[in-house]
């Protein structure tokens, strides 16, 4: 026997909805879906269909401003976040356009087949019955990938936000240098699924810390040798302020001024902080060939 | 959402079936089959448990007026098999919508159903015996009974 459908997916929602509210649009949702040719559907469809829903609601409720009051009938809350959707879908085509127009100098496989797959996103987003699904493919890994709680249209509008962040970061590096730096940090960096940000990022971070210049993405000697003695200073929130210095430098001189580039660069830079600390504490020898590569 | 709100609702349902299956009585009275009050409540309660069986929500309007509509006038339909024959074909059809992948519609599966029920003199066992397959053939091709059942011998792999 099938588990029994959970109606009570919108609980998730700020406003508890009633059962019977819930149930009427459901209902008014699957006649809708099956366009009266079918009175029933299977229990999975109409779960996608209250999933759709929930996300709908939830997308109204979150959203700023709406002519739709917050306590308004579910179906009036529902239908505003279909429409809050629908926006939100044509902002995410309009940054595909520029993914599309802006690419970095250099890409790899991962990178042009994900950006061949995100149309069908537009192509098969369903705003209407299944707002919180993402009907393509996305492989590329991004640097710092899009938080679990987002799901539809929110997914992609992130992801691209953060795409586009990537690239916009790239392009301020000339072509040979990024080449040189992907063979030696990844090796066959074209046809594996890697992130291209991440290398240059770090190398851009370990340059500014050491004031090497940072399009160059390659400290001398000395100068990578006192990179990793501020990030391994013996008070972790002065190795922690200099990664953030140096995030910031970076920026400066790669003209990278939005706040949210600087924040996703940050982040990088901590990330690579927290991992040479714990790599040069615990002495491991490959992660300092590894970064011996970047050099 | 408790378990009080979820019997109030499952109540207001029942009536709702009350109120379309009345509606049915008096259609298929014309032809001399109607539900007593307890094959009425027999009826409510098997859908119910049907969709559950076969994993389907059916929350609007119920399938059964027009599967009332669809079997009422068959001449090899009495009333004394009539509250049985619906438990039946109220289960076959939620099967056989769920083998089709939704790509029938309710009225076309009744009507396949249909043609079937009267193909075999009456029989809901040839009608849950058979394939989707089968038919949805035996109606797109019209085939009598003979070849029907011949095919049926070599092709009914996903019988009921």
């Amino acid at each position: 026997m099938s588990e029994p459908i959970e109606i009570a997916a919108l609980e998730g929602t700020e406003s508890c909805e009633s059962l019977d509210a819930v149930t009427a649009l459901l209902a008014e949702r699957i006649a809708r879906y099956t366009m009266g040719d079918s009175t029933s559907v299977p229990l999975d469809t109409a779960k996608r269909l209250l999933g759709g829903m929930a996300f709908c609601v939830q997308l109204h409720l979150n959203g700023a401003a709406s002519a739709v009051p917050k306590d308004a009938p579910l179906k009036e809350r529902f239908f505003a976040g279909v429409a809050e959707a629908r926006r939100l879908t044509r902002r995410a085509k309009l940054m595909l356009n520029e993914a599309q127009r802006w690419q970095p100098p250099v890409v790899n496989t991962g990178f042009l087949d994900t950006l061949a797959a995100l149309p069908s996103f537009f192509k098969w987003y369903n705003a209407e019955f299944f707002a919180q699904e993402i009907p393509c493919s996305i492989d590329y890994p991004l640097c710092q990938p899009v938080s679990d709680s987002f799901s539809g249209v929110e997914y992609m509008l992130d992801y691209l936000k953060r795409w586009l962040t990537e690239s916009a970061f790239l392009r301020a590096f000339p072509r040979e240098s990024l080449v040189e730096l992907y063979e030696q940090y990844y090796g066959d960096y074209e046809d594996l699924l890697v992130n291209l940000y991440l290398p240059a990022a770090e190398a851009a971070i370990l340059c500014a810390l050491s004031n090497a210049p940072v399009r160059a993405l390659r400290p001398g000697e000395g100068q990578h040798a006192e990179s990793i003695r501020l990030i391994c200073a013996p008070d972790e929130a002065d190795a922690r302020n200099a990664v953030f210095m140096a995030a910031k430098r970076a920026c400066e001189e790669l003209c990278s001024g939005s706040a949210f580039a600087r924040d996703y660069l940050e982040q990088t830079a901590l990330d690579l902080m927290v991992r040479l600390r714990a790599t040069y504490t615990a002495g491991d020898v490959r992660e300092r060939i590894h970064i011996a590569g970047i050099e | 959402m408790d378990r009080q709100s979820n019997s109030e609702a499952l109540s207001v349902r029942e009536q709702k079936m009350r109120i379309e299956l009345d509606a049915c009585n008096a259609r298929s009275a014309i032809f001399g089959l109607t539900l007593s009050e307890r094959g009425m409540r027999e009826v409510t309660h098997q859908r119910e448990r049907a969709l559950a069986d076969h994993g389907r929500v059916e929350l609007g309007r119920s399938v059964l007026p027009a599967l009332i509509e669809g079997f009422c006038d068959s001449p090899f339909l009495l009333q004394e098999e009539y509250e049985g024959t619906l438990l039946e074909l109220l289960d076959a059809f939620y099967y056989f919508k769920n083998e089709c992948g939704e790509q029938l519609t309710d009225d076309e599966l009744i009507a396949a159903m249909r043609e079937r029920y009267d193909a075999y003199d009456g029989s809901t066992d040839a009608v849950i015996g058979t394939s989707l397959e089968a038919l949805c053939r035996a109606r797109r091709l019209g085939l009598d009974d003979e070849e029907d059942l011949e095919e049926d011998e070599t092709d009914d792999v996903g019988a009921h």
